[in-house]
């Protein structure tokens, strides 16, 4: 019995062994399983992350591609525009310069009407390269004093003649809220509006357009200026309105006229408004007519005086008349139109083809300022403005002025750092270019610009004066400078020790002849002055001119003395 | 240390000694073990109590422990025959089934307990006849590898000398085993 119950025991005891050794096995086995399972998840994940690597470096790649394609496009057109501008210049520029002929009254037709296809042209490439660069996120806004209303007088003039042509009529109407003058690129918001209004003119055929300007104070102290034209015209199909402000559109328009027109109009009007942190907008019904109003914040100004264009250029010439002027320009049409304008108020222009025969220029003789264009053949204009300030020459203090074609802002900066003093873009007018030029000349006159210590003396000058002789004729001539110099200076020492201004009057006077003779450029400004000032019994600044003009009178006398120094050594 | 090496230890004790034995060593176990001797295949345990559960036998029956364990590990051998055929699939000879001890089986042993640490068994051809293997291990079982070793030529009936020296630092982590083959039968 015991026996029995033994056995049964260990039958027990094998049958929980074996139970529990399958249950191991089976435990191993799905843990096998299980191992298996998670092997291929990872080597699918690790597949899915390859593909989504491999994915993203194609589209990284393609992102790559796309974007270097648009800057190549943006490129594209900044160039394009660089090579139609360029000789657009030439032919507007020539047109300007016909106009001064005297002309029939046919070909003054002719000639007009050459000249607003040409302007025409122009205004369309100048669209095109707006929203290239707005779109390239280039563009750079060029805040200034001006009248609004003046912006919107002219937009009005600009476009009685096709209103009228049309049947139509317009008008605007200013609000008192608006201040009188404005801060602000008064180009940029001239466009806007043109465009505005050129759009609503194609788009009625009859009734009439109206530009309403209002303003309203915000909390920062600017104005929020809001500027609405509006119409009678066909209106815009709901369908059509979300595509209003984008590139290319344009909506069907009853009128048998063909209007020329680059289809970028509201695209740019929409993003100019943004560069002035504007907004612009619309309302529309069809049938009925529609409005378009953009509101720009503006700084108010305190009025700005009017100077008639007549007296600009009165002005400028009785500036520039007679200086001398370096214009660097290697396309015979571009010197020709720069030439004829610079000759209009009198200047004195010398011609180089580039940039090395400008430098050239630059070093043998003393300019008033220096007309530089940037692209040009054998050395560029920005190479050359480098090398005319570094080196020891008579210009490293002449104003320099860029003339580009290339419409990039940051172009601009780089001519700046490289020593222009500003950058013009081509086409310039003549009113810009003469306006920028007076500015410089009489900027450089009053020495505030000047950036290098030169020598008291133009090495140039004194040599030109002396080649033709023989040393001992040099030497005779350079004692008699010498001697007449120090004679000036103790006559001008005794004019302000005894108050004299008489004899301040004539020994400046005699000084300022003197220093002409040899190059003593700064000397021979100071006399001047200081002449000027004793004729004209300035007693409150001229002796103090005085005294500064005894110290150049030593600075020359200084370098006199090392030049007669070269000789005591033969 | 994996719980088979357990599991199949006390089954030896239990099956090759009187029940006594096995009695005591359980006792000792419940006692003084964190396992309090409770061991399933697929755990993990101390090997500490191994080295314990080895002593205690040895004093029981008087043989020494390296005999012992040696003798345990011809044993398991024939367990691991039992438990993983498919081990040994396909292999020819004890050789061949030595050097692949790396690739085929611990391999598969890592699958299913990635916390077990194994040992390593650097095999060296010196010619045919000649294997050297280099057992390393963290743990004193270098004796538990000669048996395994004698049992795997047992199991393929081969005639081969296996010389197992201890190398530094001589603690049964680190040896030697030099297999001479004598039976050019086996050769092939």
């Amino acid at each position: 019995m015991q026996e029995q119950e033994i056995e049964r025991l260990r039958k027990r005891l094998d049958r929980e062994k074996l139970r529990r050794q399958e249950a191991e096995r089976l435990l191993e086995t799905k843990a096998r399983q299980l191992y298996e399972v998670n092997s291929r998840l990872v080597s699918a994940l690790a597949d899915v992350e390859q593909r989504v690597q491999e994915r993203t470096i194609e589209l990284e790649t393609a992102k790559v591609l796309a974007e270097r394609a648009d800057r190549a496009k943006t490129r594209f057109l900044a160039m394009m525009s660089h090579e139609i501008r360029t000789p657009l210049n030439g032919v507007l520029g020539m047109l300007t310069l016909l106009h001064d002929t005297s002309l029939t009254s046919q070909q003054n037709n002719l000639l007009e009407t050459a000249q607003r296809s040409g302007s025409g042209l122009l205004a369309i490439i100048s669209d095109i390269l707006d929203f290239s660069l707005l779109e390239a996120g280039k563009f750079v806004l060029a805040p200034k004093r001006f009248r609004l209303n003046e912006v919107v007088e002219h937009v009005l003039d600009l476009s009685r003649l096709q209103v009228r042509r049309k049947g139509l009529s317009i008008t605007a109407a200013i609000d008192d809220s608006v201040a009188e003058a404005y801060i602000g690129d008064s180009g940029r918001i001239r466009q806007v509006l043109l465009n505005l209004v050129v759009n609503a003119m194609k788009y009625t055929e009859v009734g009439y357009i109206g530009v309403m300007v209002e303003a309203s104070e915000r909390r920062d102290g600017r104005d929020n200026v809001r500027i609405s034209v509006f119409d009678t015209g066909i209106g815009i199909d709901e369908k059509d309105k979300e595509s209003v402000f984008s590139e290319f559109s344009q909506i069907e328009s009853r009128t048998t006229e063909v209007v020329e027109s680059s289809g970028l109009g509201l695209a740019i009007c929409k993003n100019l408004v943004k560069a002035m942190e504007g907004t612009i907008d619309f309302k529309s019904k069809k049938g009925v007519g529609s409005t378009f109003e953009f509101t720009i914040p503006l700084e108010k100004a305190t009025a700005v005086v009017d100077v008639p264009l007549s007296d600009q250029l009165a002005r400028a010439k009785k500036k520039l008349a007679g200086q001398k002027l370096l214009v660097a320009e290697d396309n015979l049409t571009n010197q020709m139109v720069i030439r004829g304008m610079l000759e209009s108020v009198g200047c004195d222009v010398d011609l180089a083809n580039n940039g090395m025969e400008a430098v050239r220029l630059a070093a043998s003789r003393k300019y008033s300022a220096i007309i530089m264009d940037i692209a040009m053949p054998e050395m560029d204009g920005e190479r050359a403005t480098r090398l005319i300030r570094e080196m020891v020459c008579p210009n490293n203090q002449t104003p320099i002025l860029g003339l580009t074609a290339y419409a990039y802002a940051e172009d601009a900066k780089r001519f700046i750092s490289a020593g222009m003093q500003a950058v013009l873009s081509k086409p310039v007018s003549r009113t810009e270019l003469l306006d920028e030029l007076s500015t410089q000349v009489a900027s450089e006159r009053t020495g505030g610009k000047a950036r290098v210590v030169t020598s008291p003396v133009d090495d140039f000058a004194l040599d030109a004066l002396l080649k033709d002789r023989d040393a001992g004729e040099q030497l005779k001539l350079l004692r008699q400078i010498y001697a007449d110099l120090k004679g000036c200076r103790s006559d001008i020492s005794s004019a302000i020790s005894e108050q004299n201004i008489g004899l301040l009057e004539t020994a400046s006077h005699k000084l300022a002849g003197l220093s002409g003779v040899f190059g003593a450029e700064t000397l021979l400004e100071e006399a001047h002055r200081i002449n000027d000032g004793a004729r004209k019994l300035e007693i409150e600044s001229v002796w103090t001119g005085a005294e500064r003009l005894l110290s150049e009178c030593d600075r020359v006398s200084a370098a006199l003395d090392d030049r007669l120094a070269c000789y005591s050594g033969q | 240390m994996l719980g088979m090496v357990f599991t199949e230890f006390l089954d030896m004790v239990e099956d090759r000694f009187p029940p006594e034995v096995s009695d005591r060593l359980i006792a000792l176990a419940e006692e003084q073990f964190v396992s309090r001797g409770i061991y399933t295949a697929i755990g993990y345990y101390d090997h500490a109590e191994m080295l314990l559960l080895i002593k205690q036998l040895s004093d029981e029956v008087g043989i020494p422990e390296s005999d012992l364990v040696e003798a345990y590990g011809k044993h398991l051998f024939t367990r691991f025959l039992d438990r993983y055929p498919h081990f040994f699939h396909d292999i020819k000879d004890s050789y061949q089934f030595l050097e692949g001890i790396e690739a085929r089986i611990h391999k598969q042993v890592k699958m299913l307990y990635p916390e077990s640490s194994l040992p390593t068994f650097g095999c060296l051809r010196e010619g045919d006849d000649v294997l050297v293997m280099e057992y390393s291990s963290e743990r004193p079982f270098a004796h538990l590898a000669h048996g395994l070793i004698k049992g795997c030529v047992a199991h393929y009936n081969e005639s081969v000398e296996i010389d197992m020296q201890l190398t530094p630092p001589g603690d049964g982590t680190r040896a030697v085993f030099k297999l001479k083959r004598n039976d050019a039968r086996a050769r092939n």
